[in-house]
């Protein structure tokens, strides 16, 4: 009677830790499932860091303050309708999470104050903490009553102890001086004061700043208005408890507010209605930030999404291809059983599946350090250190999926050289398939590719005032490229090989040894190679295109600042020439160059200094910085100008202070720093160009210039440093903000995420090699056997397996290099990501990854080469002879 | 011997392999008959066709021509999931080398735990008694690279038939052998026999020919002779062809014979 038996057949039981004895394939599986573990979960973590690293950004933008949620209201200075008002917004806003303790203010229009010296405008103002917040002067302690800033001090000669009065149509009061402090204005704003930049600094240039505060504690304040009809505009700002705050956190904060606000707009609830009380002429308004943080963040990672998720699937792509080939590395490794389980009528689908139960463990287990990894690198490397809650929990569950399906694939792979080995008669049609070169076919894939992206009018990576996109045709492109061309030259070398091989006939013993036993196993050989060189190629192209955009991005981000910072001052004479900085000063002013009329920026520059505050590439012009400088200085009627971004006759006119203005057109450059998205720039020399102003009757001053302070400093340096020196600064721009700006940042993810997984692409590369020198280990023992007893030394060997090594790597680094670097140069044209502004991209070559590769890859070969040495050396001869029989 | 003991038998078996340039005919149809509880060996010179007989009768490959019925089971026409299945209930196939015969990673315990696993069958009991015949009880948690040669073809004989499969096929199992573990192999593969499987071995071992039952003689993939109680018949074939021994061959140069038939049989003369 057949029958199942009940107990488990041993090669099942065993299957689970199998592997174990099988340390090259248990390898092979756990550093497969260790990527796929790795790009299956840096997706979404990734897109959940670059999402909360957008938010943070943006929040910071903001500032905690106005990041939160705001009130804002006008009305009438009374108390009795305030603190009802307050104590409802208290209540309402405690429902909202992640906002903290509010700050409440109040301030009143401006009004007079005066003593018996004189006047001054001044406005009331309460705000929580703000006398903890102001750089305090002059106080006396204990002292009650209001702060003054210096400027209001001075006009009205007053000091601590001192009496202003306040004085309206209908009522007057004396309010005590507590203290004096420093003008706001005079110094960069902290933190705390960041929300009312634009009420405190005039941004409007050479204008004096805004009136400054009389600072009153809040009671104090009603009592001074108490009966003046003084109207005022109250807020209530609630800060982030948090600034690092995650996506998820904020889309649920915002959503709160957005009741909030519902509420408040509403006279028949408690909160509407007593904010109503409060409010004249329906001045009520409640703010977040959130809501435009959110979008912009949003549009970051919808920008980031595509192509991480096309470059992550690749990378599984090659993940599941490196999984198969652990498969046939299996199945060649253990060919033999495969032959008997089949002689005993095991089908191949039954191995096949046995295969999958083997792997289950070590792939899962790989998966599982991959997700770890995954998560290290995303928290250490990437936008955010911080991942929505959820987010790893779903990755590892994606990555399970991925982990079936590789233990799916290797089974498979198992399977199909099981049946391909064992099966009775091939069918003529998959002999016919298998000839068909299927570089061939990928190649073509390729050139579509290119075709497409060449064809396309717009840049395929856009940066404009959204975030980058990035065109997924720039990221196909390659990987067809590198493997068709790469299966091509390598298809070639094979033909190469019976040359070589009868080159080395009478070459050298290692020489001799390393070409044979390369040689005698072409196909698998050739495939390392093959697959090494695409692995080298993404890790070449990803490097290539990173370099190229940060340095393209660099430029860029210069050429807009005018050097590492740009200061805006309100009056640059206020700047000692001896200030501890490597700056210059420019003037930034417009004409209209004649005869169109077109409307371009005027950047006057000191040419002494210029070259040691602003920044500059050798490529924005044909010549040196140096000799266009000395050029701006000539005497005439002329004004000697360099243009860009515009051509005009080299003897023009323009139309500027009122005046026509004759130039000179000493050189076009195609860029210069200053200057502004889509607008030409001509550069001058301030002093030549004030002489022929002058000359031609108009102003000595352009009044709609912005004096600015151009360094090649950390704008934290310069800032202190004018600070010092008592410059008051409008604004300041710095380089490394606008490289860390929305358009530029999802580029910089993308890109990065890509060379991220360039790198696992390149460990494959060495994952192959390690694989390919196992797989030859026993044939390897075998052929050393033999050949001692030909006399051959163990160093002769050393250096045959060497050179046999280095070859390998050295062809598959030199292809994919190559290739890569082609395939690079191919689209780089079209990686701009703000076309209106030069430069275009600059081209770099990731010369120090490229080393360090090279570096690494002779490491790996001339470390491979010891051990398979030292293996080689403690093999018994007689044993590897008996089994090899 | 068995109940539902079949024999195996093949009739006009004809294979031909095919290259890129040409065709190679390795049998050009053989008849034969493998009885339950007989050792049969194949002898002949190399690629007189031996092994392909083997594999065609093992299940492991096709005739391109003529019948093949292992159990009274026609394998013509079987597909590859039904030879699988064959092989898997009521075949047993031992390689050339030792080593290639057995798994491993699994001591000879699991090895033939697994091999009666594969033909479905309850009793374990038999194992015992299968490797108590071959001598291998001291061996049974030892693993392949942990026995000898012989020991190794014993455990591979002792898996191809507990489970009791209808035909045992070995390729030349004692050409890596010394003489004293081939033959001692040799008596414990009759006494298997004994218990119903007919056992077809391919040989070049003059030890094998001598103890087998029936021995058949291939030559050019054809067979010359059957070699029985110690009479060596010519083969007819259902064609009606008889091959000639080389040496009766060396008569006839011209290849051209006269028949004369009388009452006592058929006399073949050069013309």
């Amino acid at each position: 009677m057949r029958v199942t038996p009940r107990w488990i057949d041993p090669a099942w039981r065993k299957a689970p830790l199998l592997l174990l004895r099988f340390p090259a394939i248990l390898g092979s599986v756990v550093a497969a499932a260790v990527i796929l573990g790795v790009t299956t979960a840096a997706a979404p973590l990734l897109l959940s860091s670059a999402a909360n690293a957008a938010v943070a950004q943006e929040l910071d933008q903001y500032g905690p303050a106005l990041a939160g949620v705001s009130f804002s209201t006008f009305g009438f200075i009374e108390g009795d309708k305030f603190r009802p008002a307050d104590s409802e917004v208290l209540r309402a806003t405690g429902a909202v999470p992640e906002v903290g303790e509010p700050t409440t203010m109040i301030k009143s229009a401006t009004t007079g104050i005066e003593t018996r010296a004189g006047e001054a405008q001044v406005r009331l103002l309460f705000r929580t903490g703000a006398v903890r917040n102001i750089d305090k002067l002059t106080t006396r302690r204990g002292l009650p009553g209001g702060w003054i800033a210096r400027s209001t001090a001075d006009a009205l000669r007053v000091g601590p102890g001192d009496h202003v009065v306040l004085e309206s149509f209908r009522a007057r009061r004396k309010i005590p001086i507590a203290g004096i402090y420093r003008d706001l204005a005079s110094a960069p704003l902290s933190d705390y004061w960041a929300p009312l930049t634009y009420d405190i600094i005039n941004e409007i240039p050479n204008q004096p700043p805004l009136r400054p505060y009389m600072i009153l504690p809040r009671d104090q304040l009603f009592d001074a208005t108490q009966g003046m009809d003084q109207q005022g505009t109250f807020s209530w700002d609630f800060p982030l408890v948090d600034r690092v705050m995650t996506m998820p956190q904020a889309i649920r904060t915002e959503a709160a507010i957005g009741e909030l606000k519902l509420e408040a707009s509403d006279p028949l609830t408690p909160l509407g209605g007593a904010l109503a009380d409060l409010t004249l002429y329906g001045t009520l308004d409640v703010r977040t930030s959130l809501t435009a943080a959110i979008a912009s963040s949003e549009e970051t990672v919808t920008a980031v999404e595509g192509p991480v998720r096309l470059i992550s699937l690749a990378a599984r792509i090659v993940a599941l291809v490196v999984i198969g080939a652990a498969g046939i590395f299996a199945h060649s490794t253990r060919r033999r059983e495969a032959r008997l389980l089949s002689a005993q009528g095991r089908t191949p689908w039954w191995q096949g599946t046995k295969s999958s139960v083997e792997a289950a463990l070590p792939a899962a287990t790989g998966g599982v350090v991959g997700w770890f990894i995954a998560i290290e690198l995303v928290q250490r490397a990437g936008p955010a250190p911080t991942i929505s809650a959820g987010v790893t929990r779903d990755a590892l569950v994606e990555v399970g999926w991925w982990i079936v399906a590789a233990v799916v694939v290797m089974g498979f792979v198992y399977a199909f050289g099981t049946h391909q080995e064992t099966q009775i008669g091939a069918s003529r049609l998959r002999r016919a398939v298998a000839k068909i070169p299927w570089e061939v076919v990928v190649l073509v894939l390729a050139a579509a590719s290119f075709y497409e992206l060449a064809a396309r009018q717009d840049p395929i990576v856009q940066a404009t005032d959204e975030p980058a996109s990035i065109d997924m045709l720039l990221l196909a492109f390659p990987f067809l490229f590198l493997a068709g061309m790469g299966g091509l030259v390598v298809r070639g070398l094979g033909r190469l090989l019976p040359r070589m091989r009868r080159g080395a006939a009478t070459a050298r013993p290692w020489r001799y040894l390393a070409v044979r036993r390369f040689a005698a196993t072409q196909k698998a050989g050739l495939l390392v190679i093959n697959s090494a060189a695409v692995a080298v190629g993404i890790l070449v192209y990803s490097g290539t295109l990173v370099d190229t955009t940060a340095t393209t991005v660099r430029a860029k981000a210069h050429i807009l600042a005018g050097s590492e910072t740009a200061v805006a001052v309100q009056n640059v004479e206020d700047v000692p020439a001896d200030i501890d900085l490597d700056w210059t000063h420019v003037a930034i002013g417009s004409a209209d160059l004649l005869p169109g009329e077109e409307r371009i920026d005027v950047l006057s520059l000191d040419p002494t200094t210029f070259a040691r505050g602003a920044f500059w590439d050798p490529t924005f012009a044909d010549r040196p910085l140096g000799d266009l400088l000395a050029d701006l200085v000539r005497g005439g009627d002329r004004v000697p100008v360099i243009l860009a971004g515009i051509e005009t006759p080299r003897h023009s006119t323009v139309e500027a202070r009122g005046r026509h203005l004759p130039i000179e057109v000493i050189e076009t450059v195609r860029a210069w720093p200053g200057m502004s998205p889509n607008k030409p720039m001509m550069i001058v020399d301030g002093e030549t160009y004030t002489r022929v102003a002058r000359a031609a009757g108009a102003t000595a001053t352009d009044p709609f210039a912005s004096d600015q302070v151009w360094a090649k400093d950390d704008p934290d340096v310069v800032l202190e440093a004018l600070e010092d020196e008592q410059v008051f600064v409008q604004y300041h721009r710095a380089a490394r903000d606008v490289e860390a700006s929305p358009p530029f940042r999802s580029l910089f993810w993308t890109f990065g995420f890509l060379q991220a997984l360039g790198v696992l692409a390149g460990g494959l590369a060495l994952v192959g090699v390690v694989l390919y020198v196992q797989s030859r280990q026993a044939s390897r023992d075998v052929s050393y056997a033999l050949a001692r007893r030909m006399g051959l030394s163990p160093s002769s060997h050393r250096v045959a397996i060497g050179a046999e090594l280095v070859a390998i790597l050295a062809i598959s680094f030199a292809i994919g290099a190559a290739l890569a670097l082609t395939a690079a140069a191919l689209v780089v044209d079209k990686i701009d990501p703000l076309p209106a502004l030069p430069p275009d991209p600059l081209f770099r070559v990731p010369a120090a990854l490229v080393a360090g590769s090279c570096g690494v890859l002779v490491f790996v070969a001339v470390a491979g080469a010891w051990l398979v040495q030292q293996r080689t050396d403690r093999m018994s001869v007689a044993e590897v002879m008996r089994l090899a029989t | 011997m068995r109940p539902d003991a079949a024999e195996t038998t093949c009739s006009g078996v004809v294979k031909i392999y095919w290259t890129a340039t040409s065709e190679v005919h390795a049998l050009k149809g053989i008849d034969a008959v493998f009885r339950p509880g007989a050792v049969t060996a194949v002898v002949g010179p190399s690629g007189s066709g031996k092994s392909t007989l083997l594999r065609i009768l093992a299940g492991l490959d096709r005739a391109t021509a003529g019948s093949v019925r292992v159990g009274g089971r026609e394998t013509s026409g079987l597909s590859q999931r039904e030879l699988h299945a064959l092989r898997r209930q009521l075949v047993g196939y031992v390689f050339q080398r030792p080593a290639d015969n057995l798994i491993g990673y699994l001591t000879v315990r699991e090895q033939l735990q697994h091999a009666i696993r594969a033909r479905r069958r309850r009793d374990r009991s038999r194992i015992d008694e299968v490797v108590e015949r071959l001598g291998l009880q001291h061996r049974m948690n030892h693993r392949p690279h942990q026995l000898s040669g012989g020991e190794q073809q014993r455990a591979a004989f002792a898996q191809a038939v507990v489970g009791d499969p209808l035909l045992v096929v070995a390729d030349e199992p004692t050409a890596e052998l010394d003489r004293a573990s081939g033959t001692a192999l040799l008596e414990t593969v009759e006494e298997l026999a004994r218990d119903g499987i007919a056992v077809v071995m391919s040989t070049h071992d003059p030890d094998v020919v001598a103890r087998a039952d029936r021995t058949l003689l291939l030559r050019h993939g054809a067979m010359e002779a059957e070699m029985h109680q110690r009479r060596s018949l010519s083969v007819i074939d259902e064609a009606g062809r008889i091959q000639l021994p080389p040496e009766a061959l060396a008569l006839f140069p011209g290849r051209r014979a006269q028949l004369a038939f009388d009452e006592t049989g058929v006399r073949i003369t050069p013309p």
